[in-house]
C-alpha cells in the first residue's frame, strides 16, 4: 500500500512538471487557437538559461555545491526572464504575420519553430546530455531524526537508519552525501557503528542519522508541487481579476469586439506567450535542471508533447482544465509504468490523447468549438 | 491635427472593397457635434462597412476619415476608440464568458479613472436597471434585449464624443425597440453625439435630426430626418408605402 502512494506522489509531481507547461499551451491556444508546438522548446531553453545562469554568470561549479537560495531564485527567475522574451520575439516575427493565414499555415510555423530551436540548441550547445550538477539539498519527508550519540552495537531499528553527511570540493562547498548505517531489523554492527561515528566526525556540516516513513515526499517534488500552486493562484488571480486578464479574455472569445473596447490586441498576445512561456522557462529549470538534473536539446519534446495530451485532455484553452489533466497525466503514467509495464508509459499517454479525441474532443473542462486546427 | 470648428465626424468619398467586392463606392457624410445622423438602407447596402470602416476594423481603399479634422483612415480600432470614437457593433458581440460587470469594466478599458468609472457604472445601472439586476451574472445568459442594453451601455462606458450604433433594435420585440429609441433620445437629450444605421426607418427618421439613405454602396439620398420621412420615394421604398 505504501508503494502505491509512493507511486502517487511521484505522479503527482510527474504531473506538476507537465502543468508547467501545459498551461502555457493552454492559454496560447485560447488566445490565438494555436496550437504552439514550439512551447515545448521554451521549456528546454529555460532550463540552458538556468544552466547559463549558475555555471557561467554565478560561476557555480559544475561538479555542484549547491548554489544557495538567492543564487537558485536568482537562476530561476532568469531562466523565466529570458524563455518569456524569446517566446514574445517568436510570436512576433513567427506566427503574429500569420495571423490572418489561416490556422494550418500557423501551425506549421509553430513545427519549424519547433525544429529551428531543437536544431539551434544541438549546434550551439551540442547534442549530448549535460549534468546540471545538484541545485537543492535532497531531502525527503517525514522523518525522525536518530541520536548520532545514542547509537549501540548489536540495536536493532524497525526501519533503515540512514546518515546524511557533507564533503567540502576543492572549491569549498560542501557536496551532499549519504549513508546507509544500518538495515531495517538488523543489528547494528560495531564496525558499522564505527563507521558512521569517523564520516559523522569527517562532515563538513553537521551530520545527521535519520528513519524514513514509508511513505516519503522529496525536497525537490515539494519545490516543484508548491511552485504550481503558486503559479496556478498567481494565474487565477490574473486571468479572474486583473485588468490584463479581463482583456485575455475578452480576446479569446471576441478579438475584433475587444479591439473596440480599445484593447490592442497584439499586446494581450505578446503578454500571453510571456506569462506563458515564462511558466514553461522556470518549469524547464525546475524540472530539467533541479529534479532530473541532465539537459539536452531535445528534453523539450517529449515533455511538450504530454503538456499539450495534458491540454487536450484538460479541455484546451482552459487553465483549471489543463492543469487537471496534467496531475492525471503524471499519476496514471506513473501507475501504468509501476503495474503494467514501463515501456507502455508513453504509449498509454498518446492513447488518452486519441481516446479524448475520440470521446469528449471538449477534455474534462473544454467547451467543443469544432474545427481546432 | 484636429480642429475644433471642423465637424465631429467627416468622411469623403469612402471606397472599401472585400476582396473584389467594391462595396462602398464613394460614400460622403458628415456628423455635427450634438446631432443624431441615421444612416438607413436596405440589407446589403453598405451600413455595417461604413461604420466599421470609420471604427477602424475595415481599412479604406481610398478616401478620407477625419475625426474633427484629423485624419483616422486606417488606423486600428483600439486606437480609434481612444480618440472618443465609439462603435456599438452590429450583433451586439457583447462578451458572453464575462460577467455583466466585467463588460461594462471592459467598456472603460481605456480610462484610468475608477472612480469615474465606478460613477458611469451606477448611472447605466440607472438608465439600464436589468444590469443591476444581472450585475454578477454572465453575459452570455442575457435574453437578446439584455444584451442589446448591455452593449450599448458598454459602448457608452468609454465616454465616447461620438457614439456610432449598429442596428441596435435587430432582433427585438416591438416593445423593446421602442425601449431602445426612447433610450437614443435621452442620450440626444443629453447631448450625446450619435450616428445610427437602422433597417427600422421609421423610427430611425424619427428620432434623428439629419439622415443619409445608402444605397448599394453609394448614398443616394440626405437631408434633414422630418423631409426624408416625407419624400415619396424613401416612403415607398422604406417605410412601406
Ligand atoms: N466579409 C465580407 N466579405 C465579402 N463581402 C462582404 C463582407 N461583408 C459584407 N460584404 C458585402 O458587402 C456589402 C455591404 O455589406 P454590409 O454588411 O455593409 O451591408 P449592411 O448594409 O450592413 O446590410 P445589413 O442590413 O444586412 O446588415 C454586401 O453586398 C455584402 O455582401
Ligand atoms: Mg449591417
Amino acid at each position: 500500500m505504501s508503494d502505491f502512494f509512493n507511486f502517487l506522489l511521484n505522479g503527482l509531481s510527474c504531473g506538476a512538471i507537465y502543468a508547467l507547461i501545459a498551461v502555457g499551451y493552454t492559454m496560447v491556444y485560447g488566445i490565438i487557437k494555436l496550437i504552439n508546438f514550439a512551447h515545448g522548446e521554451f521549456y528546454m531553453f529555460g532550463a540552458f538559461v538556468g544552466y547559463a545562469a549558475l555555471y557561467a554568470l554565478f560561476g557555480v561549479h559544475p561538479t555542484g555545491g549547491e548554489p544557495g537560495f538567492l543564487i537558485f531564485a536568482a537562476s530561476l527567475l532568469l531562466a523565466g526572464l529570458l524563455t518569456a522574451i524569446l517566446a514574445v520575439v517568436v510570436e512576433r516575427f513567427c506566427y503574429r504575420p500569420l495571423r490572418n493565414a489561416g490556422r494550418i499555415v500557423a501551425l506549421l510555423s509553430a513545427l519549424g519553430v519547433s525544429l529551428l530551436l531543437q536544431n539551434l540548441g544541438q549546434q550551439t550547445v551540442g547534442a549530448s546530455y549535460r549534468k546540471f550538477a545538484p541545485t537543492l539539498t535532497e531531502a525527503r519527508f517525514p522523518r525522525t531524526e536518530v541520536d548520532l550519540a545514542s547509537l549501540q552495537p548489536g540495536q536493532t531499528f524497525d526501519r533503515t537508519v540512514v546518515l546524511d553527511y557533507a564533503l567540502r570540493d576543492e572549491r569549498g562547498r560542501d557536496q551532499q552525501r549519504t549513508h546507509a548505517v544500518v538495515l531495517a531489523g538488523e543489528p547494528l554492527s560495531a564496525a558499522a557503528l564505527a563507521e558512521t561515528l569517523r564520516l559523522a566526525q569527517a562532515s563538513s556540516r553537521p551530520a545527521h542519522a535519520y528513519t524514513y516513513a514509508a511513505v516519503t515526499v522529496s525536497s525537490k517534488q515539494l519545490v516543484i508541487v508548491l511552485t504550481l500552486v503558486l503559479v496556478a493562484a498567481g494565474l487565477y488571480g490574473l486571468v479572474q481579476h486583473t485588468r490584463f486578464g479581463r482583456a485575455m479574455r475578452a480576446v479569446s472569445v471576441d478579438f475584433r469586439a475587444a479591439a473596440l473596447m480599445g484593447i490592442d490586441v497584439n499586446r494581450i498576445v505578446s503578454g500571453t506567450f510571456f506569462i506563458g512561456a515564462f511558466v514553461a522557462g522556470i518549469g524547464g529549470f525546475l524540472a530539467g535542471g533541479m529534479y532530473y538534473e541532465r539537459i539536452d536539446p531535445l528534453m523539450g519534446l517529449l515533455p511538450g508533447l504530454k503538456a499539450f495530451v495534458a491540454a487536450v485532455l484538460g479541455g484546451i484553452g482552459s487553465i483549471p482544465g489543463a492543469i487537471l489533466g496534467a496531475l492525471l497525466l503524471g499519476i496514471s503514467e506513473k501507475m501504468v509504468e509501476a503495474y503494467v509495464h514501463s515501456g507502455l508509459r508513453d504509449a498509454f499517454a498518446f492513447g488518452i490523447l486519441i481516446a479524448v479525441l475520440l470521446v469528449r474532443p471538449s477534455g474534462l473542462l473544454g467547451r467543443f468549438e469544432g474545427d481546432k486546427v | 491635427m484636429s480642429d475644433p470648428a471642423a465637424p465631429i465626424l467627416e468622411i469623403r468619398d469612402l471606397h472599401v472593397f472585400y476582396g473584389g467586392i467594391h462595396a462602398l463606392k464613394g460614400v460622403s457624410l458628415t456628423v455635427h457635434r450634438g446631432e443624431l445622423v441615421s444612416l438607413i438602407g436596405a440589407n446589403g447596402a453598405g451600413k455595417t462597412t461604413t461604420l466599421n470602416t470609420i471604427a477602424g476594423v475595415l481599412a479604406p481603399k481610398d478616401g478620407q476619415v477625419l475625426l474633427e479634422g484629423a485624419s483616422i483612415a486606417g488606423q486600428p480600432s483600439h486606437a480609434i476608440l481612444r480618440q472618443g470614437l465609439a462603435l456599438c457593433p452590429e450583433g451586439r458581440r457583447i462578451f458572453p464568458n464575462l460577467t455583466v460587470d466585467e463588460n461594462l469594466d471592459l467598456g472603460a478599458y481605456i480610462r484610468s479613472d475608477p472612480a469615474g468609472v465606478r460613477e458611469d457604472i451606477a448611472k447605466m445601472r440607472e438608465t439600464f436597471p436589468i444590469l443591476q439586476e444581472r450585475a454578477g451574472q454572465l453575459a452570455g445568459t442575457l435574453s437578446g434585449g439584455e444584451q442589446q442594453m448591455l452593449a450599448i451601455a458598454r459602448a457608452l462606458m468609454s465616454r465616447p464624443r461620438l457614439l456610432m450604433l449598429d442596428e441596435p433594435s435587430l432582433g427585438l420585440a416591438p416593445l423593446l425597440v421602442d425601449r431602445i429609441f426612447e433610450i437614443l433620445a435621452g442620450l440626444k437629450r443629453q447631448g450625446m453625439t450619435v450616428l445610427l444605421v437602422e433597417q427600422n426607418a421609421f423610427q430611425a427618421l424619427g428620432v434623428a435630426d439629419r439622415a443619409y439613405v445608402l444605397e448599394t454602396g453609394r448614398i443616394v439620398k440626405t437631408g434633414p430626418a422630418r423631409d426624408l420621412a416625407s419624400d415619396p420615394e424613401v416612403k415607398r421604398a422604406y417605410l412601406g408605402g
